[in-house]
């Protein structure tokens, strides 16, 4: 499109439909003296107003019950890897607790040996 | 005058979204009820396919989940998913261009011209006023236009989101918006031309 003869903003509200009845016969009548632009623009305006008709789609119903078995199964892996993990964190205490003992017995030692 | 706190809409949404982020599953599944369709709906409308519309609105509401700790809130709610949405379908249709060859792909741009070179008697407005025809022409033009234009039409016309919203969902600011948008109509309008779709007849 070249030179426009309404401001872009109310030529979209137009194609929408948004103006009211008076303004929008205003625009219509600028935008006719320009043939080959009014074409352009009532095909533009009619590819909204079929588009618009499109209603948006619902949901398949077993979506919900999918998502909501996909979360259980991954909540039942996290929960499984940490029971794995636990283990591994409770030997390495353990270890950590042996280390402490044979210092404080070392320790003891030395003291004894003064 | 009682001066008992009641709660309030905002106070109930903070308190969902804080349970959301504690990942409460009824909370999820109140998420999932309510955003379901226009999740599903986008998906639909981008991919062409049902069977990939709904495993991308799956995959859409698992990353939800796995995000959700960190979902600050800076966005509504709805923008926030249709964003995971977007970068999903954007994603598989990506995959879909990388393994079509060979393969009509309905989201190919160029598959247009194969489509519109398909003679097809003009629809007239008694045959168009029948409805579902019309829509399946609608909705074949739509899927031939490039994806980012088809999004534009797609979160603008068909789920009626404010361009602001379009916006923080798309990345693009508001005057590139605008400028696409109208490209993105006037492809619409070339496309449903080219199958004979004419508007005084819808």
């Amino acid at each position: 499109m070249g030179h426009l003869p309404v401001p872009t903003d109310q030529l979209e509200a137009w194609i929408e439909g948004r103006l009211p009845e008076e303004e929008s016969s205003r625009i219509k009548q600028r935008v006719s003296t320009d043939p080959q632009l009014d074409g352009h623009l009532q095909d533009v305006a009619d590819a909204v107003r079929l588009v618009r008709s499109l209603s948006g789609e619902k949901a398949p119903p077993e979506l919900l019950a999918h998502v909501k078995t996909r979360v259980r199964a991954r909540r039942f892996r996290q929960r499984l890897r940490d029971l794995l993990n636990a283990p591994r964190l409770h030997q390495s205490s353990l270890e950590t607790a042996a280390m402490v003992g044979m210092l404080l017995m070392a320790f003891a030692l030395l003291v004894s040996s003064l | 005058m009682s001066w008992t706190r009641w709660s309030t809409p905002a106070d109930e949404a903070d308190a969902w979204l804080e349970r959301l982020r504690a990942r409460d599953e009824t909370a999820f599944e109140l998420l999932v009820r309510r955003h379901q369709n226009r999740v599903y709906s986008y998906c639909l409308r981008m991919l062409n396919s049902p069977a990939d519309a709904e495993e991308i609105a799956q995959e859409c509401f698992i990353k939800a989940w796995q995000a959700l700790p960190g979902f600050r809130g800076d966005a509504e709610i709805s923008t926030w998913l249709l964003r995971i949405a977007r970068n999903l379908s954007l994603n598989r249709i990506q995959h879909h261009r990388r393994r079509g060859a060979g393969k009509h792909d309905p989201l190919d741009e160029t598959a247009g011209g194969d489509l519109a070179s398909l003679e097809r008697p003009p629809a007239t407005p008694e045959q168009q006023a029948a409805g579902g025809r019309l829509r399946a022409l609608v909705e074949e033009a739509l899927g031939v236009l490039p994806p980012d234009s088809r999004e534009l039409i797609i979160l603008r016309d068909i789920e009626g989101m404010e361009y602001e919203e379009i916006t923080r969902v798309t990345g693009l600011c508001l005057g590139t918006l605008k400028s696409r948008l109208h490209r993105a109509r006037s492809h619409l309008a070339d496309a449903l031309r080219a199958r004979g779709v004419h508007g005084s007849g819808g």
